[in-house]
């Protein structure tokens, strides 16, 4: 169980320690953080937990920033970043990561400031809370450093070699330990081999270019010329400030040293070993940037903090969507509904099922038996209608950018419609359903009672507890499903058409079954 | 809730459009690309297959989603022996003439979106939207995974200034591309105004394409400044003559001249036309230098001793104007003395002034026309190649003490004493083509000419236009 953090101080200066079979989880203190949190605090004195989230995350936006500030707002995310770690520990996949793994990887990218700031750089706090924001975020880097390390295994050497961008070897070179020093510009020169490489060495079949053969005596002569003739040239450009990849002392040091081709070679090695290294097999270098935090012997705060539960940590989940729409949206609510009510039957359809229950195109498309396209497309002519409505009623030019937003937005809007709805059929048939037994729905989801002890209150087995509430939601699933299918259009033979032929359905029901039950406020029938 | 959270970003990253093909669209465009020789080497081959691929995969896709009624034009594609990327235009009322431009990669990480600065620099290649495509042939997918406009590469993109290249990371680039088809329908265009490229002449751009019609093993475009880079592909007559230059293997282009074989006397086949300066002008110009052995005769007593005062100077003053002054008097002189041309040797080895030094070789060659110990000089005959014009072009390269050589290029009339005509310029590139000095004659300039030093191996070249004619040559020092 995850120990939940009290004091102010805490949550912007401790980090988690989840030893390898997850058994021992403690907040470490950061001593270093400590001293610079306290230092802050005596000046400005406040308590507020969104004050000083605010603050580091200025402090670490400065021109000159303090050198803690990311690190207490990382601190503060160590909740995110554990639950998104457990739960994405747990996807199925050919290569398993251990929670350990997963935490590593993000802490790797709040704990470094220059991560930090590009991962935080479009978050406003007027938009929602830092923790959504750092979950979404923290949540894509994960998901897809799972997916690129199931890539990665399916190609060779030379493959991998020619299929990442420059960024991406770039950081995995540097957390490989390859750096640019003054007078010795390691990474630039792996990475000049590798652009070289890049350009030359190709696949010569249009099949297996991901198992790619490492290249020849031949080829890697090549390559080695063309290192050397491209660095003989005169960069002039470089100079001018517009390029911040190769600054010019570095192109200056590596222009007086040609290299032949066994030296190629190497840096085309280590190259494909940083490729290859994921994370490093301990803690260890994580543990670098916080000085001594895990240090064994400083272990005691745990004796501090209450243990709790952390299962409602996530409970205001829908707050940005609210923040969304209070952005002057009622006024084009009659817009979208009325362009919603003009749309046919199937279309109103395929975009409750999108939005409502998150089933994807493809889905609805194989379903309906149309192109994806189709489905897509119901959706753009929403948008194109309120686009092109605000940009008559506000007389604006958007760019692209803000049509992206009114998307989101609309997208947002319309779930929420959907869902209310569905919610309210939940709620009608509940009372038909459970009103008898509401006792037991009020203590375990309204307030948070383990099964175990809802039985002891209401002297009922936990076993038949069970029963009951599984039957409740297995009927509640059945209604659902009843009231989506309702008005379903007929198949191209005149059949009808099936929800059950979705494959996702059931599951995403029966997820917004689960997730209405934890939310609805259990209340007796007025009749 | 959490649940769903997760369900969504994982959505989030596949807002991505997938759009799978066929092995047989995959062997379709590789037959195409590899037939008959259409690109000249592989870089440029895998280059035209991806962006083929990816052109005949998006265009299905996009016909459908847009119910274009006009068919789209793409870019020629010619382009890919040079640049990747593929443009779509549109003709179509719904749309109007905007334009996009694809980017193919195969990169598995999807974290940066690059584009090459021919799609964005080139006025008349750029467009409104520029779509991420990510392509990899092994698992038959296409997916395109964010887009962007002119306006945000040329504001936000980061220039490498090696690649040539703008780029975006993943963050900036919208990965909806609903909102890419709805945009095209309703924003306005979204190209930054740029400027446009510095116009080059016929002759410097049939320079170029006689330069870059050399083979490569990858894709020229970091060969020469980008400027006239682009200003050659913008240009669809030079585009498609650079084109077939490269595909043709047989093009015949003149490689430069090493200057070392003239020194060494060697008969070379590119130096057609290249004479000494005896050959080239006749006793008219060489005069002092062109009498025959045997009016060499012994100087009087007062012109002997005027002789050892100037070789003296030459060894022992330190003033290195006086050698030079002194220099030039004793090939006035012209006494063909062992002692003197030794003197004069030593000068040009270990003056400390491109000035001196090559006084002292034109005494010297005045003095023994045909001395070649530390240098020669060479010129040609430009009339044939310079519609007529009376003028030539003369090369000269002495030996430093240091290992380096100095190099002499000049423009002269042929005809005796005669001015060049006014606006004559004589323009000398380094081995990537930028342009490191340009001289341009004025009314009554008898030669216009550069002096500079560089390495054994070095290459660089020299043009010369007068009116609408133009001459290049290629050297290697």
């Amino acid at each position: 169980m995850l120990p939940k953090r009290i004091n102010l101080i805490d949550k912007f200066t401790t980090f988690l320690y989840v030893d390898s079979n997850n058994s021992r989880i403690t907040w470490l203190r950061d001593r270093n953080l400590i001293h610079n949190f306290q230092e802050h605090y005596n000046l400005t004195q406040k308590y507020n937990e969104e004050f000083w989230v605010e603050y580091w995350l200025e402090k670490s936006r400065h021109s000159k920033p303090n050198m803690f500030a990311h690190k207490h707002i990382a601190s503060y995310l160590e909740e995110t970043t554990y639950w998104l770690s457990e739960k994405l520990s747990r996807i199925d996949s050919q290569v398993n990561y251990s929670l350990q793994d997963l935490m590593q990887v993000a802490r790797i990218n709040v704990l470094n400031q220059e991560k930090f700031a590009k991962l935080f750089k479009t978050y406003d706090a007027k938009r929602g809370s830092i923790t959504k924001f750092a979950q979404y975020r923290l949540g894509t880097v994960l998901s897809d450093f799972i997916h690129i390390g199931q890539t990665k295994r399916k190609y060779s050497d030379a493959g991998l070699l020619r299929n990442v961008s420059h960024e991406f070897i770039r950081d995995a070179l540097t957390s490989f330990g390859i750096q640019d020093t003054e007078g010795n510009y390691k990474l630039s020169q792996h990475l000049f081999a590798w652009r070289c490489f890049n350009e030359i060495y190709k696949p010569r079949k249009e099949t297996g270019s991901q198992k790619l053969a490492w290249p020849n005596r031949e080829q890697l002569e090549a390559i080695t010329n063309r290192y050397n003739q491209l660095l003989a040239k005169p960069q002039e450009s470089i100079g001018n400030g517009k390029s911040n990849r190769w600054l010019r002392p570095c192109m200056t040091a590596l222009q007086k040293t040609a290299i032949n081709t066994k030296t190629l070679e190497e840096l085309l090695l280590t190259c494909v070993k940083a490729l290859r290294h994921d994370i490093s097999p301990t803690v260890d270098s994580l543990d670098r940037p916080l000085g001594t935090a895990f240090d064994d012997n400083q272990a005691t705060l745990v004796d501090t903090i209450e243990s709790q539960d952390f299962s409602n940590y996530y409970e205001n989940a829908e707050d940005e969507q609210d923040e969304l729409l209070n952005q002057g949206w009622s006024e084009i609510e009659t817009i979208i509904l009325e362009t919603y009510a003009r749309l046919p039957q199937t279309k109103q359809k395929m975009l409750q099922l999108e939005l409502g229950l998150r089933i994807t195109q493809k889905e609805i498309a194989h379903t309906f038996d149309v192109a994806q396209t189709t489905v897509s497309r119901v959706i753009n002519f929403l948008v194109k209608e309120v686009t092109g409505w605000s940009q008559v009623k506000y007389s604006l030019t958007l760019t692209p950018k803000q049509v992206n937003e009114i998307s989101k937005a609309l997208d947002i809007y319309l779930a929420q419609h959907f869902q209310s709805h569905f919610s309210e059929s939940l709620t009608h048939n509940f009372q038909q359903l459970a009103s008898h037994n509401l006792a037991i729905f009020k203590l375990h989801y309204e307030q948070n009672l383990p099964l175990n002890q809802v039985a002891e209150v209401l002297n009922i087995p936990e076993s038949a507890l069970q029963e009951i509430i599984n039957g409740v939601k297995q009927q509640l699933c059945l209604k659902l499903s009843d009231e989506v299918q309702k008005d379903f259009p007929l198949s191209k033979d005149g059949l009808a058409i099936k929800l059950d032929t979705i494959a996702s359905a059931e599951r995403q029901i029966s997820t917004f079954v689960d997730g209405w039950l934890q939310e609805t406020i259990y209340t007796t029938p007025e009749n | 809730m959490f649940e769903q959270s997760i369900v969504k970003f994982i959505d989030h990253n596949s807002q991505a459009l997938n759009l799978p093909f066929s092995e047989n669209d995959r062997e379709k465009a590789w037959l195409q690309v590899n037939n008959s020789n259409q690109y000249s080497n592989d870089a440029a081959r895998w280059n035209a297959f991806l962006n083929l691929l990816s052109q005949n995969i998006l265009s299905i896709w996009l016909k459908k989603e847009l119910e274009l009624s006009r068919p789209i034009t793409f870019s020629s594609p010619d382009i890919w022996e040079f640049v990747n990327g593929t443009s779509f235009s549109f003709g179509d009322i719904s749309i109007g003439d905007k334009r996009i431009v694809i980017i193919p990669s195969e990169a598995i990480d999807n974290q940066e979106f690059s584009v090459p600065q021919e799609w964005v620099d080139i006025p008349k290649f750029i467009a409104d939207y520029y779509l991420a495509v990510q392509i990899i042939p092994d698992e038959l997918s296409i997916s395109i995974w964010g887009f962007t406009t002119h306006i945000d590469l040329k504001t936000q993109g980061e220039y490498d200034a090696i690649e040539r290249t703008y780029s975006l990371f993943r963050d900036d680039l919208i990965p909806d591309i609903n909102t890419f088809i709805v945009s095209l329908e309703v924003c306005q265009t979204q190209r930054e105004v740029i400027p446009a490229l510095p116009i080059i002449s016929t002759n410097e751009a049939e320079y170029f394409i006689q330069q870059l019609s050399q083979p490569s093993l990858y894709l020229p475009r970091l060969d020469i400044d980008f400027l006239k880079w682009g200003a050659i592909l913008e240009n669809d007559t030079w585009r498609q003559k650079l084109y077939k230059n490269r595909i043709t293997p047989a093009t015949v282009t003149t490689p430069a001249i090493p200057l070392s074989s003239w020194r060494e006397n060697i008969e070379n086949l590119f130096d057609t036309g290249w004479q000494t300066l005896e050959e080239l002008f006749g006793t008219s110009k060489v005069n002092f230098a062109f009498r025959s052995e045997s009016s060499n005769k012994q100087p009087d007593a007062n012109t002997l001793k005027q002789i050892k005062e100037l070789m003296e100077k030459i060894k022992s003053s330190v003033d290195e104007g006086e050698k030079q002054i002194a220099a030039e008097r004793l090939g006035k002189i012209g006494y063909q003395d062992k002692e003197i041309i030794e003197v004069l040797i030593y000068l040009i080895q270990t003056a400390k002034k491109e000035e001196t030094r090559w006084a002292a070789a034109e005494s010297l060659w005045m003095i023994d026309p045909k001395n070649s110990t530390v240098g020669v000089k060479r010129g040609i005959d430009l009339g044939m190649q310079l519609a007529g014009s009376p003028l030539a072009l003369i090369v000269g390269i002495l030996e430093k003490s240091d290992g380096k050589a100095s190099i002499l290029v000049q423009v002269n009339s042929i005809e005796g004493e005669k001015y060049l005509p006014s606006g004559c310029r004589m323009t000398v590139l380094d081995e990537t083509g930028n342009t490191f000095s340009e001289i341009i004659s004025r009314e009554a300039d008898r030669v216009i000419q550069k002096k500079f030093s560089g390495q054994r191996g070095e290459r660089f070249s020299v043009k010369i236009s007068l009116g609408d004619s133009c001459i290049g040559k290629d050297f290697i020092i």
